[in-house]
C-alpha cells in the first residue's frame, strides 16, 4: 500500500516513517461510534477530575433542614445549587457523583494498569523463556485464578478493615492474571516469528528481546485488552460496593452511590439512583466503544 | 464459439484508501480443450481475473464486463445459479488445497455430497464414482483412503484429491490457480504430469494461473502475461518464448536463472513491483520498463498484434524491432 | 555440551580418531574399488543419541555385519570435501546431527517424546570467499542446517567449527561473542523485520548489541553507507518495514546481516518470497556483496536454478543426509547421485522447445515421514536403483574426485534417472 511512497521520495531529507501506531490512530478516528466513545470518555474526566469546582457545597456537608424531607426539598434544581438533588442525609449528590465517579475511574485504571504492566512482563517473561520456567510461572497462574477472587477480597476487606488502599490492592491482586494468559499466548506466537529469531541469532540478551521485540509487538492486544478491563474493574468494585463493602463514607464511589440510591427509590427520590446510574452507564459505554474501535484500528490482519 | 470468453473485465476493490483496480479490462478466451497460462507476479490480477469470473471476490469486490462460458453471461447470475456452474461445469484448484477441503468431513463423504447434489445420484454410487476419481488421480488405494479426512494426507496427495474433487462432475473447463507454488520440485512434477494425463482423457481445457515460467513452457498451448491488472503480451507459448516483443515479457524471461545457461549476472527489471492504488494512467510497466518514452505513461497501449497477421498480440508503444 | 568423544566408547575414539587423520584410516573392507579412503560427507542414518555427550556411533544395528560400507562415514575428514589449493577452511561441518523431541499424538506429560532427526550426521567444508549452495526439498533438514549453524537451534550431535572453535559446544555465553562474525538472511522478508521498528534500528541493532561503543552518529552513518551499498535510499532509514516491498525488506535485512561485517553469512532462502523480477536483483546484490566483501557464504534453497547460479559449490540434501556434493557446474552437468539427477529432471526450465524435447523422467512417491525414516539409505524407497542391501546400511560415499561425492554406491548404474540431464548441459 505504502510501497510506492518510499520509492517517492526521492529527496535527500529524512523522510518520517509512519509507523503501524499512525496508521492505527487513522483507523480509530476513521471510526464514529469509538471517536464519539473517546469524547465521552474526556468528558466524563474532566467530570470526574475538575467537576468538583462547580460544585456550591462541600461534598460531605450534611444540609440538616434537607434530611428527612429529601423528596420534597431535595429535588434537582439549579437555583438551590443542588444539580442532581441531595442524598437521604441531605448531601450534594452533584458534589458525590463528582466524587464517585473519580474513584470508580481510577480504581479501573489501577487495576487495568496493575494488568497491563504485571501481566504483560509477566506473560511476556513466561512464553518467551518457555520449558520449565513458563511451565512453573503459569501454573502459579493457574492457581491463583482458581481461588474464588471474590470471596478472598471480602474476606480482605473484612479482615483488614475497607479501605480504599485495600480495594486497590485487592482489584490489583487478581487482575493481573488474565492479562498474563492473553500476552503469554500471544508471545509464544511472536516469538517463532523470524525477526525474533534475528535477534537471537545476532545475540541480543533475552531481556532485551522482550522488552523491543515481544512486547512492543504485544500492545496491541494489551491496549485492547485493557480498554475492556477497566470497565470490568468498575464492575467489580460496584459489586463489592454495592454489597457495602466497598468504600468507606464519607468517600464513594458509583456502585456505593447506585447502591444507595437503589435503597431510596421507594421514596420517590429516583434521581438519586438515576444520576451515578447514567454516569456508570456512560463510563463502561464509552470504554466498551473505544475497546472496539481500538480493536478494529489495530488489528494486524489490516497491516 | 469459445469455450470461456472474457471480454472487457475489470475488477475493482473497495478499501481504506479509496477504490483500487486490481484488474482492468482484461479481455481473452479460451477455446475447448485448450490450455491457456496466465503468468504474472504477485499483484498482477491473474488470480483475481479467474476469481472475478468465477463469482469468487471477496465481500469488497465487485466485476464489470462479460464473461460468457457456453453462450451464459456468468457475472449476471445470482449466487446459487453460480454454484451450480462452479461445482457442475467449471472446476477449480487452488494452492492451498486445504482452502477448499473441510478438515472436518471424511474425503468420501465430502466427495459424494457434490455428486449427491449435482448429479442425483444416491450414497454408494456416489462414492464409487468418487474412488474411480481418485483412482484418475492415481491415489494408491483409493478404496481404503476415501475415508480417511484430508489432515491424513500429504502435500501433493491433497492437491489430488482437489484436481479429483474438480474434475467430480467432469467439468469442460479446469481453473488451476498456482497449483503447484506449495509443492516440492519432484511433487510439482508428478503434479503436472497428472494434469497432463487429465487433459487427455477426460478433454478438460484447462487455465493454468502461474508465476514460474518453467511449468508454462512445458504445458500451455497459449500464454497470456499479465502486470498490473492487464493484459501485456499474449500468444502461442513456443513463439512467446521465443521472440518475445515486450520488454516486460523479455525481463522475466531474462530474469530467470536456468540450469542450462551459465550466467554471470542475472538480468533484471529494475524497480519494484506495482503498487495497485498509484498505477500510471497509461502502461503500468512503465516505471521500471527501458523501453519507456513519452507516451507510455500516459497513454495505455491497446492490445495489438505484433505485426500483421502475428499470433501475437502486445499492448505496448515501443517499435517490436526495437524490444526484440 | 555435545562433544563426539567418548572416553568410555572405543569405537567412538576410533572413529574421531581416524577423523582427524584420514591418512592413518583403513580402507573400508568390502567398499566398491572406485571410492576412495571413508572421505566423505556421508548421510549417516544412525539416529543421533537423545542425551547430549554421545555424538559417537555407538549404534551397530545400524551397519550390520557384512555391509560395513559406511559405518564410519560421518565421522570422516571433510577437508576433501573442499576443492584442492583452498586454505583452512572458515566453517567445518563434522557429523552434525539435530534432533527434535516431537511428542506423540494423544501423549502424557511424562510420556518419552519421539526424536525427529532433522539434520542426521552432515559434513562439509566451507573455504574463505566461497559460496556453498544447499539445496533440498521440504524436510531435508537444510533450514535446520542454517540454524545450527547459526545457533538459534541446538545440535544434539558433530561439531561445527568454525575458524577453527566448536560452536556447538559453547555455552550460550560463550558463542554470543561469536555471533556477530555468523549472521543470516531469513526466508520471509517481511516477517524477519520486527514492525514496531524503524528501518534503521533494525539494520542498527546488530551493532548496537555487539559494538555499544560506537557512539550514535557514527552508528548511523554506518547504517547509512550500508544502505545506500543495499540500494536503498538512505533517508529513508526512519521508516518503518511495512512501508517497503517485498524485495526492499529483503534488501533490510541484508543490510542488518552486514552491518557487523561478518565472515559467515547463511543466507535460508532469501528469494524464494520474492517475484521473479525482484529475486534476480537481490540475487545479483548478494553474489556482488559477496564477492566485494569477501564473505564466506552458506546458501540456501530449494530452486536448484538459483542456488547454482550463485554458488561455487552445491550440496543435495535428502531427509536429514546429504547425497551429493560437487562443483555447481558438475552437479547441474554431470550428477551422479540418482536423487540429484531426479531433482534436475523436475525442474521445469522456461524453453517450450527444449522442455517439450526433454525427457523427464517423475521421481514417484514422495518423502517419508522424517520420524521413522527409512533404513540404510533414506531415499532408497523412491530410488530407482535401489538395491536389497540399501536397506541394510547407510551407502558407502564415492569420491569421483575434485571434492566430488556421491552417497549412493551403485550410481554407475544405468537408470531412467540418465537423461535427465540431456538437454540441459
Amino acid at each position: 500500500m505504502a510501497t510506492q511512497t518510499a520509492e517517492a521520495d526521492l529527496g535527500q531529507q529524512p523522510v518520517k516513517g509512519r509507523s503501524l501506531w499512525a496508521d492505527a490512530r487513522t483507523r480509530f478516528f476513521r471510526n464514529k461510534a469509538a471517536v464519539a466513545g473517546l469524547v465521552a470518555l474526556i468528558l466524563i474526566c474532566l467530570f470526574a477530575f475538575f467537576g468538583e469546582f462547580l460544585a456550591q457545597y462541600e461534598r460531605a456537608y450534611v444540609d440538616f433542614s434537607l434530611m428527612g424531607r429529601n423528596a420534597v426539598n431535595g429535588v434537582p434544581s439549579i437555583e438551590t445549587g443542588h444539580y442532581f438533588g441531595t442524598d437521604e442525609s441531605g448531601r450534594d449528590l452533584y458534589a458525590r457523583t463528582v466524587q464517585g465517579t473519580r474513584i470508580s475511574l481510577l480504581v479501573g485504571l489501577v487495576g487495568a494498569g496493575v494488568a497491563v504492566i504485571v501481566g504483560t512482563l509477566y506473560g511476556a517473561i513466561a512464553g518467551y523463556m518457555g520449558g520449565k520456567t513458563d511451565n512453573i510461572m503459569m501454573r502459579t497462574v493457574d492457581i491463583l485464578m482458581s481461588v474464588p477472587y471474590m470471596f478472598v477480597l471480602i474476606l480482605m476487606l473484612v479482615i483488614f478493615g475497607r479501605s480504599i488502599t485495600m480495594l486497590f490492592i485487592g482489584i490489583g491482586l487478581i487482575s493481573w492474571l488474565d492479562m498474563s494468559r492473553i500476552a503469554r499466548g500471544q508471545t509464544l506466537s511472536i516469538k517463532n516469528k523470524e525477526f525474533v529469531e534475528a535477534a537471537v541469532a545476532t545475540g541480543v540478551r533475552p531481556f532485551t528481546i522482550i522488552l523491543r521485540h515481544i512486547v512492543p509487538n504485544l500492545a496491541g492486544l494489551v491496549i485492547v485488552y485493557s480498554t475492556l478491563l477497566v470497565p470490568q474493574m468498575i464492575i467489580t468494585e460496584s459489586f463489592i460496593s454495592f454489597l457495602g463493602l466497598g468504600v468507606q463514607e464519607p468517600s464513594t464511589s458509583l456502585g456505593a452511590l447506585i447502591s444507595a440510591g437503589a435503597g431510596q427509590m421507594r421514596y420517590g427520590v429516583l434521581w438519586q439512583l438515576l444520576y451515578p446510574l447514567f454516569f456508570f452507564v456512560v463510563t463502561l459505554f464509552a470504554f466498551f466503544f473505544v475497546g472496539d474501535g481500538l480493536r478494529d484500528a489495530l488489528d494486524p490482519k489490516d497491516r | 464459439m469459445p469455450l470461456l470468453d472474457i471480454k472487457d473485465l475489470t475488477v475493482t476493490f473497495r478499501t481504506g484508501d479509496g477504490e483500487v483496480n486490481a484488474v482492468n479490462g482484461v479481455s481473452f478466451n479460451i477455446e475447448e480443450r485448450e490450455t491457456l497460462a496466465i503468468v504474472g507476479e504477485s499483484g498482477s490480477g491473474k488470480s483475481q481475473t479467474a476469481f472475478a469470473a468465477m463469482g469468487l471476490l471477496a465481500a469488497n469486490g465487485s466485476a464489470k464486463g462479460e464473461v460468457t462460458y457456453n453462450g451464459q453471461n456468468l457475472l449476471g447470475l445470482s449466487q446459487r445459479q453460480m454454484n451450480k456452474v462452479r461445482s457442475d461445469q467449471i472446476g477449480m484448484i487452488f494452492q492451498d488445497p486445504m482452502t477448499s477441503l473441510n478438515p472436518y468431513m471424511r474425503i468420501s463423504d465430502q466427495m459424494a455430497e457434490v455428486l449427491m447434489l449435482h448429479k442425483g445420484m444416491g450414497k454408494k454410487q456416489a462414492v464409487d464414482e468418487a474412488v474411480k476419481m481418485l483412482d484418475a488421480v492415481r491415489i494408491p488405494d483409493a478404496r481404503a483412503r476415501i475415508t480417511m479426512y484430508p489432515h491424513e494426507f500429504s502435500g501433493g496427495m491433497r492437491q489430488r484429491i482437489m484436481i479429483a474433487m474438480a474434475l467430480l462432475c467432469r467439468p469442460r473447463l479446469l481453473i488451476a490457480d498456482e497449483p503447484t507454488t506449495a509443492l516440492d520440485v519432484t511433487v510439482q512434477a508428478q503434479i503436472m504430469q497428472l494434469l497432463g494425463e487429465i487433459r487427455e482423457e477426460f478433454g478438460t481445457a484447462i487455465v493454468l494461473i502461474t508465476h514460474d515460467l518453467g511449468i508454462v513452457a512445458d504445458f500451455c498451448d497459449r500464454t497470456l502475461v499479465m502486470y498490473g491488472g492487464q493484459i501485456m503480451e499474449t500468444g502461442p507459448t513456443e513463439q512467446l518464448f521465443e521472440r518475445p516483443t515486450h520488454p516486460y515479457t523479455l525481463g522475466l524471461l531474462k530474469a530467470v536463472p536456468r540450469l542450462d545457461r551459465e550466467e554471470e549476472v542475472l538480468a533484471t527489471i529494475s524497480g519494484e513491483p506495482p503498487d495497485m492504488s498509484r498505477l500510471p494512467k497509461g502502461c503500468p510497466f512503465s516505471p521500471r520498463c527501458g523501453f519507456a518514452f513519452d507516451p507510455c505513461p500516459t497513454v495505455r497501449p491497446d492490445l495489438v498484434p505484433a505485426w500483421e497477421g502475428s499470433p501475437i498480440c502486445r499492448a505496448c508503444h515501443a517499435p517490436v524491432e526495437e524490444v526484440q | 555440551m555435545t562433544d563426539p568423544k567418548h572416553p568410555g566408547d572405543p569405537e567412538a575414539r576410533d572413529a574421531q580418531g581416524r577423523a582427524q587423520h584420514p591418512e592413518t584410516a583403513d580402507p573400508i573392507p568390502g567398499a566398491p574399488p572406485a571410492s576412495a579412503p571413508p572421505v566423505a560427507t556421508p548421510p549417516d542414518p544412525r539416529p543421533a543419541s537423545a542425551s547430549p555427550g554421545q555424538g559417537g556411533p555407538e549404534d551397530a544395528t545400524a551397519a550390520p555385519e557384512g555391509i560395513r560400507l559406511g559405518d564410519d562415514l560421518g565421522h570422516v575428514d571433510p577437508a576433501r570435501t573442499q576443492p584442492a589449493g583452498a586454505g583452512q577452511p572458515i566453517l567445518r561441518v563434522e557429523d552434525l546431527k539435530v534432533a527434535f523431541d516431537v511428542m506423540p499424538r494423544g501423549a502424557w506429560p511424562w510420556t518419552k517424546p519421539n526424536q525427529l532427526h532433522a539434520v542426521g550426521g552432515v559434513s562439509f567444508d566451507l573455504a574463505p570467499g566461497e559460496c556453498l549452495g544447499v539445496v533440498g526439498e521440504s524436510g531435508s533438514g537444510k533450514s535446520t542446517l542454517a540454524r545450527a549453524i547459526v545457533g538459534t537451534v541446538p545440535s544434539t550431535g558433530g561439531k561445527i567449527l568454525f575458524d577453527g572453535q566448536d560452536l556447538a559446544s559453547m555455552s550460550p555465553r560463550e558463542r554470543r561473542v561469536h555471533r556477530r562474525d555468523v549472521q543470516m538472511v531469513f526466508q520471509d522478508p517481511l516477517a524477519a523485520l520486527n514492525p514496531r521498528m524503524t528501518v534503521g534500528d533494525i539494520i542498527a541493532e546488530p551493532l548496537r548489541t555487539h559494538r555499544p561503543d560506537i557512539g550514535r552518529t557514527e552508528v548511523r552513518r554506518r547504517v547509512a553507507e550500508l544502505m545506500e551499498r543495499v540500494g536503498l535510499l538512505p533517508n529513508l532509514a526512519n521508516r518503518y518495514p511495512h512501508e517497503f516491498s517485498g524485495g526492499q525488506c529483503q534488501r533490510i535485512g541484508i543490510a542488518r546481516a552486514l552491518i557487523l561485517r561478518p565472515k559467515l553469512l547463511i543466507c535460508d532462502e532469501p528469494v524464494s518470497a520474492l517475484d521473479v523480477s525482484v529475486q534476480a536483483q537481490v540475487v545479483n546484490l548478494l553474489k556482488e556483496l559477496q564477492r566485494d566483501m569477501g564473505i564466506s557464504m552458506v546458501f540456501i534453497a530449494h530452486d536448484l536454478s538459483v542456488v547454482k547460479h550463485i554458488s561455487d559449490r552445491i550440496v543435495v540434501m535428502y531427509l536429514g543426509r546429504l547425497m551429493e556434493t560437487a562443483a555447481s557446474r558438475t552437479i547441474t552437468r554431470s550428477p551422479q547421485h540418482p536423487y540429484t539427477q531426479a531433482l534436475i529432471a523436475s525442474v521445469p526450465i522456461p524453453d517450450p522447445k527444449l522442455e517439450r524435447a526433454r525427457e523427464r523422467p517423475v521421481l514417484e512417491g514422495e518423502l517419508p515421514s522424517p520420524l521413522s525414516p527409512p533404513s540404510g539409505c533414506v531415499f532408497r524407497t523412491r530410488c530407482p536403483k535401489a538395491h536389497d542391501d540399501c536397506a541394510k546400511g547407510p551407502p558407502a560415499v564415492q569420491d569421483l574426485g575434485n571434492g566430488h561425492l556421491v552417497a549412493c554406491p551403485y550410481y554407475k548404474e544405468p537408470s531412467v534417472l540418465d537423461r535427465a540431464t540431456e538437454g540441459v548441459v
